[in-house]
């Protein structure tokens, strides 16, 4: 049976990130988004990091993580796929 | 000369425009990037009108205004609500929009919210301008 090795995903283009106590890579990225409520539109970007499940198991709504030096606040938590990999959804400092 | 609806709009752009640190536009449909937050953008509504029927040489205009104010923050709600205040002032000051007008009160204030970086928020309040035009003539009061 194949066992994936999810480090391999990671060691290219992670980069570190560190929530409490633990560290470990994760992929980052920060696109722009289009958000629009009544007539209204703006521009903004969307923090996300991608990481295995078995790291960060307590990240949650909330949650203070540095990534690639850079401190976030956590949006919210999503599994993806076969729920081995995780996206957090973060927001920069004010 | 610009129809009394126009002129109406713009007299009120022109007074939100007094607002400190804030970006005025009239019915943008382009995206507003961050650094040009907080915007206040007005457009028009629905404008229903009806004869006056004791002279039937005017028309009766309930124009809907919309004021949309969008902010972007941790906590828009709060930090917004100076805003709020001080366009609702800025319309209210002079009910008749400078003769333009028999009435201008305020009708609904409704917000959404859109996840992003931050919080966006976008709050429509609206207002209804009471006018009076020439039956034959939008130019004319």
């Amino acid at each position: 049976m194949f066992t994936e090795d999810l480090d391999q995903f990671f060691a290219d283009f992670g980069v570190s990130a560190t929530f409490g106590a633990e560290t470990g890579l994760v992929i980052f990225d920060a696109p722009d988004m289009n958000v629009s409520g009544f007539d209204g539109q703006v521009i903004t970007p969307e923090y996300k990091i991608t990481y295995p499940s078995i790291d960060f198991t307590t990240l949650a709504h909330g949650s203070a993580i540095t990534v690639d030096g850079v401190n976030y606040t956590v949006n919210n938590v999503t599994a993806g796929h076969d729920g081995k990999i995780k996206y957090a959804y973060l927001s920069g400092a004010d | 000369m610009a129809s009394v609806k126009e002129q109406i709009l713009d007299y009120l752009v022109t007074e939100l425009n007094g607002l400190t640190g804030v970006t005025v536009s009239r019915s943008r449909p382009f995206a507003h990037n961050l650094s040009e937050l907080p915007a206040i953008v007005v457009t028009q509504g629905s404008a229903p009108a009806e004869p006056v029927y004791t002279n039937l040489e005017y028309i009766n205009w309930a124009m809907r205004v919309h004021v949309l104010i969008i902010y972007n923050g941790s906590t828009p709600e709060a930090d917004s609500d100076q805003i709020f205040i001080d366009a609702y002032k800025a319309v209210m000051a002079d009910r008749t929009a400078g003769g333009l007008a028999m009435d201008i009160y305020p009708s609904s204030d409704d917000k959404t919210f859109q996840e992003g970086d931050k919080i966006t928020m976008f709050e429509d309040l609206t207002f209804v301008c009471v006018f009076r035009t020439k039956a034959d003539d939008p130019e004319q009061q």
